[in-house]
């Protein structure tokens, strides 16, 4: 067990350095750099040349990679052209409003998702799988910009419940935060339920055509700890896997959604960075998202690992 | 009446094609060792199968009625049949390696639906895995079904049905998909159950040397249908049913299997028309006569010797 861990956190260390490593290179190739795009099209060589001495631009490519991973280890992501602001700090407020948001909306669906996935399983035809299968097909249907409008003009609108858009931090009033989150994190709940119930689902169906399934219960232990304790840890690896994936996907790509409700969150940085040509912020949200996927499957294999231990080493569908 | 642990009585049963059983009848006396036997896709599991209430879904009981303890097993639900049926029926099913889940240890798997305290019931498994011969309880407590051998996992699928003292042990072959040797010690752990007091043993198997050895009674099985029934000796030693001959001409060797053909009787078990008033071995039987398709009549032949065959065969 601890020298799978060790291997896989070495893994996950490679992998972020060959993603790093990527994001520098690509930025290198990319035509034009920093100081090109601050000084826009007004200004001259002489400027952008001490320009690019002021930024280190001009160094050998040797010299800045060095300063580059040192800088990132150092949580010294360099400073965006168009904030101002050191990339990291801008990174770190916006995830306050993004992360609560994403794993709170990823539990949730996940909640959701194995609950009503388990009983559509179990009860295969019944009430509760027709009608969960037909939730899930509308709610696939629906783009979530339109879902999101719908929603505003329902709640915000008409019934005059919840704000129209805006951001409240929770520090400064816990119920004005609620009321702001509460209609983006629906919009993200109802896009992220339906694959999960469907992967509940599937593998619930799996699980219960297996013949430890029928023996289990042949043997007299209660259906409820059949399901529970026999079919769904089985059925649970799939879906795991697939909420530590969606999480860390969320963080860069809710931008949509919080442009419709005016959140100031990952995802409209990561948009105006690119707008702006801010390459530095770009890359500092890349290697952050990707830094962020390697360690959400770090965390799903570890958790899928404490929940069963027999798992194969490479086994799990991982 | 209460002379019999489990009756079934005229059990159909059907999907929506066609009858895969037919009119099945089969007793096990309180304390007695009824043995089932026939080929693969005669119908033994099935009818167990009815029993259970593990029917695959497009499979449903047409008529007849199983008491099980004095109880209509068919209509049992929900805790009933849990409580009822299924803490009183020690099971062996017949996938001795699929029946134990692969991410739990055997421990658990053992214990998790004893009515007994956790402790209470780990001292029991400990000393039913003594009992069943295995030397070191402890280590075979503490794996994953996976890191077994066959024959572990067919020991610890037998404690899992001895762990109720249920009053009635169903074995499905339980021999079956063993090496010669395992086999063997298998077959002795049976035989020292039956030794047991007060326990009714309903044993499907197709090796008919280990029914000789166990059954007091055995049903002879054959398309759907029971085809000849009696005591052992009556079955083995009187055999009336061309079929049962064939079988027991059989019976040095180990097993049969629907692919390989019985030897002096060619072809297969049929699939379709089980439902039919003809005889359905007519097609493979060596004495089969032109009568024989309207046939169905089960004779009595003395004691509690049956046999659905027309033919006074010596």
């Amino acid at each position: 067990m601890f020298r799978q861990l060790l291997r896989r956190i070495l893994a996950a260390f490679i992998v972020m350095f060959l993603v790093s490593l990527a994001t520098f290179a690509a930025l290198e190739v990319v035509p034009g750099n920093a100081a090109i795009v601050s000084l826009g099209t007004e200004g001259n060589v002489e400027q952008l040349a001490a320009l690019e001495a002021q930024l280190g631009l001009d160094r050998p490519l040797g010299e800045r990679l060095f300063d580059y991973y040192s800088g990132l280890i150092r949580f010294d992501w360099g400073t965006s052209s168009y904030y101002g602001q050191p990339v990291w700090t801008l990174i770190s407020q916006r995830l306050a409003v993004t992360f609560p948001l994403a794993l709170a909306s990823v539990l949730l669906a996940l909640l959701i998702a194995i609950t009503l996935g388990t009983v559509a399983a179990v009860r295969k035809g019944g009430v509760v799988d027709i009608i969960s299968r037909s939730l899930v097909q509308l709610a696939s249907a629906m783009p979530s910009f339109w879902l999101s409008l719908l929603l505003l003009v329902l709640f915000s609108s008409v019934l005059r419940l919840v704000p129209m858009g805006g951001y409240v931090s929770p520090a400064e009033d816990f119920g004005a935060y609620l009321n702001s989150i509460v209609l983006p994190l629906s919009v993200l709940v109802v896009g992220e339920t339906g694959p999960l119930l469907r992967l509940v689902r599937s593998s619930m169906l799996e699980a219960i055509g297996e013949d430890w399934y029928t023996a289990a219960q042949v043997k007299g232990l209660r259906k409820g700890r059949v399901i529970v304790s026999y079919a769904l840890r089985s059925a649970l690896t799939a879906p795991l896997t697939s909420a530590g994936t969606q999480l860390a996907k969320l963080l860069g790509g809710t931008a949509i959604v919080e442009s419709v409700f005016a959140l100031p969150g990952m995802g409209r940085l990561f948009l105006t960075a690119v707008e702006m040509r801010d390459l530095q912020l770009v890359q500092g949200i890349v290697i952050f998202v990707s830094f962020f996927v390697v360690l959400m499957n770090l965390v799903t294999d570890i958790v899928l690992r404490l929940v069963n231990p027999a798992l194969e080493p490479d086994g799990g569908g991982l | 009446m209460d002379s019999r642990i489990l009756d079934i009585q005229g059990l159909c049963a059907r999907d929506s094609v066609e009858e895969l059983l037919v009119d099945v009848s089969l007793h096990v006396d309180a304390g007695g060792r009824t043995a089932i036997v026939g080929e693969s896709g005669c119908g033994k599991t099935m009818t167990l199968r009815a029993l259970l209430h593990t029917l695959p879904p497009d499979v449903e009981v047409s008529a007849g009625r199983i008491r099980f303890m004095g109880e209509d097993a068919l209509a049992l639900k929900g805790e009933a049949l849990r409580k009822d049926l299924y803490m009183r029926i020690g099971h062996v099913g017949q996938n001795t390696s699929e029946n134990l889940h692969p991410l739990l240890k055997v421990s658990r798997q053992l214990t998790d639906f004893s009515p007994l305290g956790r402790k209470e019931a780990l001292e029991k498994a400990t000393a039913l895995l003594e009992s069943l011969s295995i030397k070191d309880p402890g280590r075979v407590l503490s794996s994953y079904p996976g890191e077994l051998s066959g024959g572990m996992r067919q020991r610890v699928n037998m404690a899992v049905a001895l762990m109720k003292d249920a009053p009635l042990l169903i074995a499905d072959e339980p021999t079956s998909a063993l090496d010669a040797h395992v086999r063997r010690q298998v077959e002795e752990l049976y035989q020292g159950l039956c030794e047991r007091e007060g326990l009714s043993l309903l044993l499907i198997s197709h090796d008919l040397s280990f029914v000789r050895r166990i059954a007091d009674r055995v049903y002879v099985m054959y398309a759907g249908r029971v085809v000849e029934e009696g005591s052992l000796d009556e079955v083995f030693g009187e055999a009336a049913h061309p079929y049962t001959k064939a079988l027991a001409s059989l019976s040095g060797r180990r097993s049969l299997d629907r692919t390989r053909d019985l030897d002096e009787i060619g072809g297969s078990v049929p699939d379709k028309g089980r439902g039919d008033p003809s005889c359905a071995f007519s097609s493979r039987c060596p004495y089969a006569a032109r009568d024989c398709h309207n046939a169905l009549s089960y004779r009595h032949l003395g004691g509690s010797h049956y046999v659905r065959c027309c033919h006074e065969l010596a």
